[in-house]
Formats: C-alpha cells, sequence, structure tokens
C-alpha cells in the first residue's frame, strides 16, 4: 500500500485550459482530435446479442502505407492492454498478411498466446499505425487473433493449460477486436521481458520448427502496447464518459473516448477524485453489510458488477448472473492505495428480467464470481460508466491536477 | 555415480512426459500433491485447518493452495499470482469439465464463475495478475464451508 499522497485537484487543471496544453483538444472552435464516439449496443452484426459493452472505431495501415482498414465494435476494455483483431475480420481493406510481422533478433516471427479468464487467444504479433479518432500511433505491436498463418501451430501447453477454450474466432471473442487501454503501458511487462518463459504469453515461431514454436522472452517495448500512450500527445490516460442510462436499460447508450487527462479542454480531471491502484491494478471496495473486497477493480470490459453475495440468487439456466426477485439495493465505498474513498451506491436487478426487454445498456446488471466461495474480487464493469466520467491514468504518469503518478483512477 | 544421475534424470523427465491427466490434483490422493509440487516446483507448507489441512506451493509466479480432507483427498484447490497457474495439472480430470462449462457460460474476459452440482470454479483475471478457486462440493468436509477455502 501507498501511503497518502497530497492531492491538489483542478488548480493546475484550470491554468491549462488557457494555454494550450496538448495537442489534440485544443484549437478554437474546430472539433477537437482526441476524442471518438464510443457506444453500447448489441454488437458486431456477425456476433449480434452483446450486453453492456462498449464500442469504438479503430482503422488499422500497414505502417507507413495508405492499405487501411477501419474496424466496427471494437471492444473498450480498460482491464487489459493492447489492440488485438480477429483475422477473420481483416481483408476488407487490410489483410493480416499486408502488415508487418514483428520478429525475433534472428528475424523469426512472434506470436502470442494471451490468456484471459474465459480463455486464450493465439495469434502473431502485427506492427500497423492505428488511427482513432483524429490520434494516430505509428508501427504499434498489437496481435492479430486467430490468423490463419499461425492457425495449424501447435498451440503451447502452457497456453491453453489454463483454461482449454480457444477464443480465436469472432463467434468465441464476441467482438471484431478489444482496444486494451488499461494502466498498464504492455500488455505483459517485466515478467516476459527477462527470465524463464513458459509459452503462455511470447513465442517464436522458425518456419522450419512448424509446427512447433518455443517460448521468447520480450521487451518492454516489442510487447503489445497501449496505442495511446504511443500517441504524440494526450497520451497519458483516458477519459470514459458515458451518459446515466435509466433502469431497465435502453437499446443503446453513446458517450465518448477521450484521450489524454488534463491536456485539453474536453478531458479536465477537474473537481474528480483519484484513486491509486496496486501493482495487480486493483483497489479496494467494502460493500455495506456484506464483505471488504481487496482486489476491485473498475473494468470496461466486463459486462457487469462481478461480486460474491451470497445473499442474492443466482439465475436458473445462467448462473454467472444474479436474479434476486426485484432491484436489491447497495452501498459500497471504493478505497485507493492513496487512501482516497469514494462513496458508491448500486442495484442489482433480476438479470433474466432485464436481458428478457432485447435493451443493449443494462445499468443493474451483476452476477457472481463463485456461488459461496471466498470472494475477494469485486469487479465494477461496464454499468459503473453510466452516468460517470472515469479517468484511467497510465503507469508512470501524471495528470496535471493530482500529484499522484499512474497507475490510478479517477471519478 | 554419474551413471545413476543420469538414470534418475531420464525417470524424472518420463515421469514429466506422462499425460498431465495422471499428475491429477482435485479430487485425487494426497500423492497428487507431491507430483504438483514437482511439476510446478513449488516449496511446500502445510497447515493444519479445523475439519481439513491446506497445502500451499509456493511457486515463482505465485501462490496455490489445495486443500486435503481427512481421508487425503483434494477437495479444493486455490491460485493467485502473475501467472496463470497450470490447471491442467491441478485439476487433474475435472480441467476438461471445467473448459466445456467455460464454454457454456460466457460473460466477459476478466471474470468466470462456474456453478454445477459437483464443481464450483471462480477464475478472474486481473490487468496484471489472476486468481480463482476451484471446489469439489460434495468432497468438502463436514462442517467446513466454501467460504472459508481461501
Amino acid at each position: 500500500m501507498q501511503k497518502a499522497i497530497v492531492l491538489i485537484n483542478g488548480a493546475a487543471a484550470a491554468a491549462c485550459v488557457v494555454a494550450a496544453c496538448g495537442g489534440g483538444g485544443n484549437g478554437g472552435g474546430a472539433a477537437p482530435l482526441n476524442v471518438v464516439a464510443a457506444t453500447v449496443d448489441s454488437g458486431p452484426a456477425a456476433a449480434p446479442g452483446s450486453v453492456d459493452i462498449l464500442f469504438v472505431s479503430v482503422t488499422i495501415c500497414a505502417p507507413g502505407t495508405a492499405i487501411c482498414q477501419t474496424i466496427d465494435h471494437v471492444q473498450v476494455d480498460t482491464g487489459s492492454t493492447g489492440f488485438r483483431v480477429l483475422g477473420e475480420v481483416l481483408g476488407a481493406g487490410v489483410t493480416s498478411d499486408q502488415l508487418q510481422q514483428a520478429t525475433d533478433a534472428s528475424g523469426n516471427p512472434l506470436v502470442e498466446c494471451m490468456q484471459f479468464a474465459d480463455g486464450y487467444s493465439w495469434g502473431p504479433i502485427k506492427l500497423v499505425d492505428l488511427t482513432i479518432g483524429g490520434m494516430k500511433a505509428a508501427s504499434v505491436p498489437i496481435q492479430v487473433i486467430g490468423d490463419p498463418a499461425y492457425a495449424s501451430r501447435t498451440i503451447p501447453s502452457a497456453c491453453s493449460s489454463f483454461v482449454n477454450v480457444p477464443e480465436n474466432s469472432l463467434a468465441q471473442f464476441g467482438a471484431n477486436a478489444i482496444l486494451g487501454i488499461g494502466n498498464f503501458l504492455e500488455d505483459c511487462g517485466s515478467s516476459c521481458a527477462s527470465g524463464a518463459q513458459d509459452g503462455s504469453a511470447y513465442n517464436v515461431c522458425p518456419p522450419a520448427m512448424a509446427p512447433a514454436c518455443q517460448p521468447a522472452t520480450m521487451d518492454l517495448t516489442g510487447q503489445v502496447q497501449n496505442p495511446v500512450a504511443m500517441f504524440s500527445s494526450d497520451n497519458n490516460g483516458v477519459l470514459i464518459q458515458l451518459p446515466s442510462v435509466a433502469p431497465p436499460g435502453a437499446i443503446a447508450a453513446t458517450g465518448s473516448l477521450v484521450f489524454g487527462i488534463d491536456t485539453a479542454s474536453n478531458n479536465a480531471l477537474g473537481n474528480a477524485t483519484v484513486y491509486g491502484l496496486d501493482s495487480a491494478g486493483n483497489l479496494g471496495t467494502t460493500v455495506a453489510g456484506l464483505q471488504a473486497f481487496s482486489s476491485a477493480f473498475i473494468d470496461s470490459g466486463s459486462n457487469g458488477y462481478f461480486f460474491n453475495d451470497p445473499g442474492l440468487q443466482p439465475c436458473s439456466g445462467n448462473s454467472s448472473f444474479y436474479c434476486p426477485p426485484g432491484p436489491t439495493s447497495f452501498s459500497a465505498t471504493i478505497t485507493g492505495t492513496n487512501g482516497a474513498t469514494a462513496a458508491i451506491a448500486f442495484t442489482v436487478d433480476n438479470a433474466v428480467s432485464d436481458l428478457g426487454t432485447n435493451a443493449a445498456a443494462l445499468p443493474n446488471l451483476a452476477g457472481s464470481t463463485g456461488t459461496g466461495l471466498a470472494g475477494d474480487t469485486f469487479d465494477w464493469g461496464l454499468p459503473f460508466f453510466y452516468g460517470r466520467s472515469v479517468y484511467v491514468v497510465f503507469e508512470g504518469k501524471t495528470a496535471l491536477g493530482s500529484r499522484l503518478v499512474g497507475p490510478y483512477v479517477a471519478f | 555415480m554419474r551413471r545413476r544421475i543420469v538414470k534418475t534424470m531420464v525417470l524424472l523427465v518420463l515421469a514429466l512426459a506422462v499425460p498431465a491427466r495422471a499428475l491429477a490434483a482435485l479430487g485425487a490422493d494426497a500423492s497428487s500433491v507431491a507430483r504438483d509440487q514437482e511439476a510446478l516446483k513449488g516449496a511446500l507448507t502445510v497447515t493444519p485447518a479445523v475439519g481439513y489441512e491446506i497445502h500451499e506451493l509456493k511457486i515463482s509466479t505465485g501462490v496455490v493452495r489445495e486443500y486435503l480432507a481427512p481421508g487425503g483427498l483434494v477437495f479444493a484447490v486455490s491460485w493467485q499470482g502473475r501467472r496463470a497457474p497450470d490447471l491442467r495439472q491441478l485439476l487433474g480430470a475435472y480441467f476438461e469439465r471445467y473448459a466445456a462449462e467455460a464454454r457454456a457460460h460466457r460473460t466477459g474476459h476478466h471474470v468466470l464463475s462456474i456453478e454445477t452440482p459437483d464443481l464450483v470454479v471462480s477464475a478472474v483475471r486481473y490487468q496484471r495478475g489472476f486468481q480463482g478457486r476451484a471446489v469439489l462440493p460434495a468432497l468438502i468436509p463436514a462442517g467446513v464451508t466454501r467460504a472459508e477455502l481461501h
């Protein structure tokens, strides 16, 4: 735990509004470049039916060329780092083969296993020029999931030995791509950059070794990167602003994904309070009358509040979600590693009832992290973002309105 | 002497080459913990609790705990660490069951929970880390609750 840190909210940020503090959002009258519309809807036409998933459009190009493709329904995920696109989505502008393959020092292709809680995604690391809204980053390492060029390679045992569920197709993955813009700059960090590797993250796949690959260390800059941190300005964090949604829900909800914090008039920290995060990206949460959760996180990539409450009834037929007989209210306290606290009220609806409305934006959707099990985790998923401005400040970065050095969140 | 060492190494390699299923921990007996310890290269600490024993393996990337009933059967495992644990090893015969249930219970990429009569699992993916538990409810000793298995 970090010691309390003196915070100076607002004052420095206010000075920034007059002077141009960042590249993207300033410029009188002109539409700001550092923002893109973000929408919660039912998902890509080819894989419809999502709820509480936030999407943006992202354009990727072969580096230094105008060979590009704009990808819609890219999931916005503050719970992971890096851009990953499904191989099957490419080809309507740029093919995976046209993107630059990342290689090791010997010129052999690098391929990654990305382990999520619910499955793993396998595919090569490619370099792309990436544009979101008016912001651009050059030669960003990304992952192309399920790229046919590497689909016949033997998946390393350590990759599939966590949860043996491949998520290499659009149908399995549920979005055309994912934009990981969490607090960290790389998807793995120092543990992949040195020491013994087992194939559960980075691998090198020399043609002569086919169908096998072998585990590889990957230096920090070669790892799949947080693309926002590679923008030339407005690169210290992101701000997600979504409107309030009245229960049980709405067909869609549209807000903004803004780049940079305290770098322009549209991303001032203002009166938001900052909450420090630990090295795993977590803070604390206590739910009144229930328990203290030591590992809580604020995650746009989770489609509900997920926490363990033995008093809430799991839905029959879908025990992952809660189905109380009627709306159930909770009050919680979020505590950052800097000691800052926030009182948060939230409500859990009957999920089957809410899902039956065909709405995609459900503000009171919640589920379990394992019925009756000891639970240290509270996942503040996308419902937390409705009606709020949520700031995500990257590791090692600062915002003018706070002396706290990232990783931290603010709201 | 040298020959003896080589022979031991060959045996060790053969042991590790045995299909992981044969090294089952969850639902298996206490000897499987020793095999887990060898496979995961962890330092083992045994702590008694009321109604069961906790066998804790400290491995390079985190901590794995196995819960043994008085009869010696592993009725629960938990994990926490920077890297994902080898659940093929730790869940043994239940590993593919877990995968099949995971395919059927899609919620998101960061939290997965499985609730079936004979197998309950919670898996969480933090930005930088993994945490989870797997419990066999039918094997939980009398008087022990799911909630006390950390």
